[in-house]
């Protein structure tokens, strides 16, 4: 117990070491001591637009097993500041190795490796996230299409979480701004043609060029 | 004496008729129907868009006058209390989902229906695999039986969705084997599946149940994108063929769009399916 609260004392003070802000607690889906949503401030990329119904409220922890399916978890609390330094008290139910995920937005997460070797609550500190300030992605069709904008997907990586869904620019136009992921999985479903890849997001500008749709995703 | 002759006839006739009507209002006192909504976090988000849906989805529930309501994307949050009408009876998982975002199913039934006088329990599906296991709960009326379970897919990768909706067969099977006094209950399962109601998933999880024929409707879009236009046909309703007489969209509230809808109230349209029972 008394090995807990040294655990759990020391990690909040390595959260706050690099913070210049306060940090905020929260539990999972709530907007903990807040009454708006939290105000991310990452490096090279300053306030992230977000899906403010889902990740503004806690960020979202994620415990994959090594053979890539995700277990399931309680998590008791987070504690988060401005620039996405982390500290997590967690429950796991199974012993084993984990590859752990906190998004902060639906871009944005903190990774970490973790051995669990007892069932009992665990502190886990996160490091602020490592971010690629921006990708264009700018989508293609063929020559002559209907006007007006798509919708494109992002499904997470976290397959219980529901998918960030956006409207692109009529040009067919879309800027991530703060992203984690060396790709950014792309889904679109649209009469004017389909797509169903990883983006990469090691350059900053990319075209994606839509594909004809399979029979079963051929919308109606 | 034909006078007299036609009397005794006349009231046999007559006798019928009211056991056949009897008989019939009987029948249709016991089917009944399911509405399914993905109410999108509901419990979440800021003021005064929470109290506003809320108020919306209480007197969308009030003027749809369904015997049972399922619900998806309930949060930890949430107060389905708040979206009832009155007259229906409220019950609900705890949180499921195998990461910090977890979401719980609710269930409204109407008291005056089955004669509810308490909450009806909730037993939550035992098959591996599935990150938010199916729940159900009985319905009874008169000798017939129905286990109506509410069900939210994964979303994640389209090889991930169908392995996970695959695995259905077993919760039917699991549900299908739990007797309601020696009488088998049929199996009605209601959600956001996040595939298309003619999607193999379907197929490969009734393959080793082959005298099982199922139906998965309705077959429309019914997720809406941001906006506000048809996306997907996610949300259906599968049990086995003649037990869904009709499944459909329901209707908007009057005066009220797609775009409104997806605004103030969900990234799904709700959708009914009148169940017939045995």
């Amino acid at each position: 117990m008394q090995r807990n609260v040294l655990l759990f004392a020391l990690s909040l003070a390595l959260a706050a070491s690099s913070l210049h802000s306060e940090p905020v607690t929260c539990m999972p889906g709530e907007l903990g001591n807040v009454t708006t949503p939290i105000a991310y401030n990452f490096e090279n990329c300053g306030k992230p637009t977000q899906d403010e119904e889902q990740f503004a409220f806690c960020p979202i922890l994620g415990a994959q097993r090594q053979d890539k399916s995700w277990a399931d978890i309680e998590v008791e609390k987070i504690w988060v500041n401005a620039e996405g330094g982390a500290t997590a008290t967690v429950i796991f139910t199974e012993l084993g190795k984990y590859n752990l995920f906190l998004f902060y937005t639906p871009f944005v997460y903190s990774q970490k490796d973790w051995e669990v070797s007892s069932l009992e609550s665990a502190t886990i500190v996160f490091l602020k996230p490592e971010i690629i300030s921006h990708l264009n992605i700018q989508v293609s069709g063929q020559s002559k299409q209907p006007p007006g904008s798509l919708v494109i997907t992002f499904p997470n990586l976290i397959p219980s979480v529901d998918p960030f869904v956006v409207e692109t620019s009529e040009d067919w136009k879309i800027k991530v701004n703060c992203l984690t992921q060396n790709f950014v999985w792309t889904l679109i479903e649209d009469p004017r043609g389909c797509y169903d890849r990883d983006v990469s997001a090691f350059v900053k500008e990319t075209t994606i060029f839509l594909q004809p749709c399979l029979s079963s995703k051929a919308p109606q | 004496m034909k006078i007299n002759d036609c009397r005794p006839r006349t009231a046999r006739v007559a006798a019928l008729l009211v056991l056949a009507l009897f008989i019939l209002s009987g029948a249709a006192r016991a089917d009944f129907k399911l509405v399914s909504l993905n109410c999108l976090h509901l419990g979440w988000g800021k003021q005064p868009y929470q109290a506003e849906k809320n108020q919306d989805l209480k007197n969308f529930f009030d003027g749809e006058k369904a015997d049972v309501i399922v619900l998806q994307e309930v949060m930890r949050q949430a107060d389905v209390g708040l979206v009832n009408p009155g007259e229906y009876e409220v019950a609900a998982t705890p949180v499921q989902g195998a990461s910090s975002y977890k979401e719980a199913y609710a269930f409204l039934v109407l008291k005056s229906k089955f004669n509810l006088t308490a909450p009806p329990d909730v037993v939550i599906s035992k098959v591996k695999g599935i990150s938010r296991p199916p729940a159900g709960i009985l319905i009874k009326d008169g000798n017939t039986c129905t286990w109506v379970l509410d069900y939210h897919a994964i979303f994640g990768r389209l090889a991930d969705r169908r392995s996970e909706v695959s695995k259905i067969g077993g919760v039917y099977k699991e549900f299908k084997g739990k007797k309601s006094n020696n009488v088998t209950c049929q199996v009605v399962i209601a959600g956001d599946w996040n595939l298309a109601a003619n999607d193999t998933a379907f197929k490969d999880a009734f393959k080793n149940f082959p005298a099982v024929t199922i139906d998965v409707v309705p077959d429309k879009k019914t997720s809406l994108n941001p906006k506000g236009e048809f996306s997907e046909s996610y949300d259906h309703c599968l049990a086995e063929s003649g037990v869904i007489k009709h499944a459909d969209l329901l209707e908007l509230p009057t005066g009220m769009t797609n775009q409104d809808w997806r605004k103030k109230i969900s990234d799904h349209r709700g959708i009914f399916c009148d169940i017939k029972t045995k």
